[in-house]
This record gives structure tokens, C-alpha cells and sequence, in this order.
């Protein structure tokens, strides 16, 4: 665990996974933005993550820390979710952010493949879930699970089967969990971002885009920063009468 | 965390403490709390509750007995503690219920069974 200073210590506390890039990098400099101390973890850091170490770890606010943990071991998991909590007395809130696409054919896909995507989208967050649920009923205290769920989870595409599955199982956790947890004053949801900036769109063809855009009421692609907004909504007292339920934030896309 | 080799007392006193921490938070009354008092019905303690004691215990005691056996098997303060006691072999005594324990699975799925009809 990479040391930082511990100011700010009634600030509320989340643990975002994945924030070494894209949405989750985008999410943990929201939610620093709005007071929050984050932890987030990865395999490794990137620059842009290091530039928000360096401003907000032990040499600057100390309201970050990152974890080098693999995000499909659940003791490493078990182990972040208990670090965070131990470190800052506190857990009140998990964005799941983590995933990986798979694109193709169903009939085509390498078995590995398929195990890759639901180890990492759905067994990984699952057990994070229940790593962190563990440290919030423990402390006997409320907080809020997000998981970033996609319109593929709501709508069907073709191509995104497996990636799909996923995601829908996330909002069915959701569903479930929030009954479950409800009583405890821990809520839980889904945010399903339609297209926005990133590296999986970046893969997609000018056409591709270029199509999405058309069929989008908006007429455009999300910015990391709108899905990040929608998240904070969620995961803090904004949200505080939501639970069990699956924001979409697509421009429309599904309307 | 209490230190390495707890006594039976000190076992059933973390047990013990740990139940009324959770019952003074739920506004339920700790002077209830007596080996053979149940822990639902004279109580009032909900699983949930169960769990946070188990996941209280997981850091004091440094032990989870329910890796092992079913959380079901244990109804009364003292199986809890006995659960404990065997999980860190202070009990040369089987584990709470265990012989009943393929009857209450039994019971449990029956009653899953029947809500999901």
C-alpha cells in the first residue's frame, strides 16, 4: 500500500476500482474534486494517475492512496477493502469501475476469453462487494455501492453478448443487494453510461462513431466527467432515498 | 485482537461483548443475554445482526467458525460461544448443532423453495 498522509478525517471515504485511467481515474479526481479521500487500486499506475498522487498523496493533500492489488484475487481484495477502512476509520461508499471489454461473435470466442471478461467484470466486483459490504456492516455504518453497468446490460447489441451478461448481472446484484441491505442503510446501484470518450470507443470505426452519434437524441458522445457526475450523485447523499435501481446516462440513447 | 492462547472465559467474554455492541446499537436490551437465550427469538437479532458479531469476532478473535459449518446450526448464545471455542480448539466437543445439520439445510432450502414459489 502506497503511504499518504491522513488529513481531511471526517471527509467520507470511497474506494474506486480501476482508477488508474479512463472513468476511473475520471472518478477518483471527481470525488477528490468534492472533498472525498479515495483509494483506489491496479496491477500498476500509470502518469496520469501519478500526477494525482503527487498532488493529492503524501506530499500533497494526503486525501488519495493507491493500492497495487490484482483485481481478480479475492484476497487481494479482502485486503484493500480492510487496508482503506483500517487506514481512515471509514468506508462509506465502492464505485466497481473495473471491467474489460470482449467484442465478437459469440460462436467465435475463446473459452479463455470468456473467462477473462466474467472474472474481471463480474466475479471480481462481486467479491469486492462483498469485501467492502463486510467492512461497512461490521462498523454498523450506511454507505452506498456503484456499479458502472453499460447500456449493453439494458438494451441488446450485437457483438457484446458475454460483455452484456456481465453487466447485466451487475444490475441484478444490485437489485438484490439493495433489498439485502437496505435495512443496514447501505444502498446500491447500477449506472449504465452509454458511449462516452474512451479507449473501447476509440476502437470503434469514424462510421461506427459516427452512427452512434446519429441515433443519439443528444447528437454526441458523453464525457468521462458527465458519467463520473452521475456516480457521485449515487454514491453520496444525493442519492440518499435511491437504492436498487439503474441509472442510465447515455444522452438518450435508449429512450 | 486478543492475544494468542484466550481462555474459555475470555472466548465467551469477546462472544459476549460483541452481541451486546450489536444490541445496543439495535436499542435491544444486553441484560437478555444469557447462554441459553436464543438469539432470534429472545433476542431479536436478525441474521444480519448475526453477521455483524461474526465479522466483529473475524477481528478479535482472529477466527470465523461459519468457513466450516453452517451459520444456521447456531440458535443460543452458547452455541455461538461454542462455535468459537471449537474453531480455536479450547472444545474437544463437536461444533453447535453439526448432527443436526443435514436436517437444517434440508429445512432452509424447503423454506427458499417455498418463497420463491
Amino acid at each position: 500500500m502506497t503511504a499518504t498522509g491522513n488529513s481531511a478525517p471526517d471527509a467520507p471515504v470511497v474506494i474506486v476500482s480501476g482508477g488508474s485511467r479512463g472513468l476511473g481515474l475520471a472518478l477518483v479526481e471527481l470525488f477528490l474534486d468534492r472533498g472525498w479521500r479515495v483509494a483506489t487500486f491496479s496491477r500498476s499506475r500509470t502518469e496520469a494517475l501519478d500526477r494525482v498522487l503527487e498532488a493529492h498523496g503524501e506530499t500533497g493533500s494526503g486525501r488519495v492512496v493507491w493500492i497495487a492489488a490484482d483485481g481478480q484475487s479475492g484476497d487481494d481484495l479482502k485486503g484493500v477493502a480492510r487496508a482503506v477502512a483500517g487506514r481512515w476509520s471509514r468506508l462509506d461508499a465502492l464505485v466497481n469501475n473495473a471491467g474489460t471489454g470482449l467484442d465478437g461473435l459469440l460462436a467465435m470466442m475463446r473459452a479463455e476469453d470468456i473467462d477473462r471478461v466474467l472474472d474481471v467484470n463480474l466475479r471480481g466486483a462481486i467479491l469486492l462487494t462483498q469485501a467492502c459490504v463486510r467492512e461497512m456492516i461490521k462498523r454498523g455504518t450506511p454507505g452506498s455501492i456503484v456499479n458502472i453497468s453499460s447500456v449493453n446490460g439494458v438494451r441488446g447489441h450485437s457483438g457484446v453478448s458475454v460483455y452484456s451478461a456481465t453487466k447485466a448481472a451487475l444490475d441484478g446484484m444490485a437489485r438484490s443487494l439493495a433489498r439485502e441491505l437496505g435495512p443496514r442503510g447501505i444502498r446500491v446501484n447500477s449506472v449504465a453510461p452509454g458511449y462516452f470518450e474512451s479507449d473501447m470507443v476509440g476502437e470503434l470505426s469514424e462510421e461506427a462513431t459516427a452512427r452512434i452519434t446519429r441515433r443519439t437524441p443528444l447528437g454526441r458522445l458523453a464525457q468521462r466527467r458527465e458519467i463520473a457526475e452521475a456516480v457521485f450523485f449515487l454514491a453520496s447523499d444525493h442519492g440518499s432515498f435511491i437504492t436498487g435501481q439503474v441509472l442510465v446516462v447515455d444522452g438518450g440513447l435508449t429512450c | 485482537m486478543l492475544a494468542t492462547g484466550n481462555s474459555a472465559e475470555q472466548i465467551g467474554a469477546a462472544v459476549h461483548a460483541a452481541i451486546a455492541a450489536v444490541m445496543v446499537q439495535r436499542a435491544l436490551d444486553p441484560g437478555r443475554i444469557a447462554p441459553e437465550a436464543r438469539l432470534s427469538d429472545t433476542l431479536g437479532l436478525k441474521s444480519m445482526d448475526l453477521a455483524q458479531i461474526v465479522l466483529t469476532l473475524e477481528d478479535d478473535l482472529a477466527a470465523d467458525p461459519f468457513q466450516t459449518i453452517p451459520i444456521t446450526s447456531v440458535r443460543t448464545v452458547g452455541d455461538l460461544v461454542a462455535a468459537y471455542l471449537a474453531a480455536l480448539g479450547l472444545s474437544g466437543d463437536a461444533a453447535p448443532g453439526t448432527q443436526d445439520m443435514a436436517a437444517e439445510m434440508a429445512q432452509a432450502r424447503a423454506r427458499r423453495a417455498g418463497r420463491r414459489r
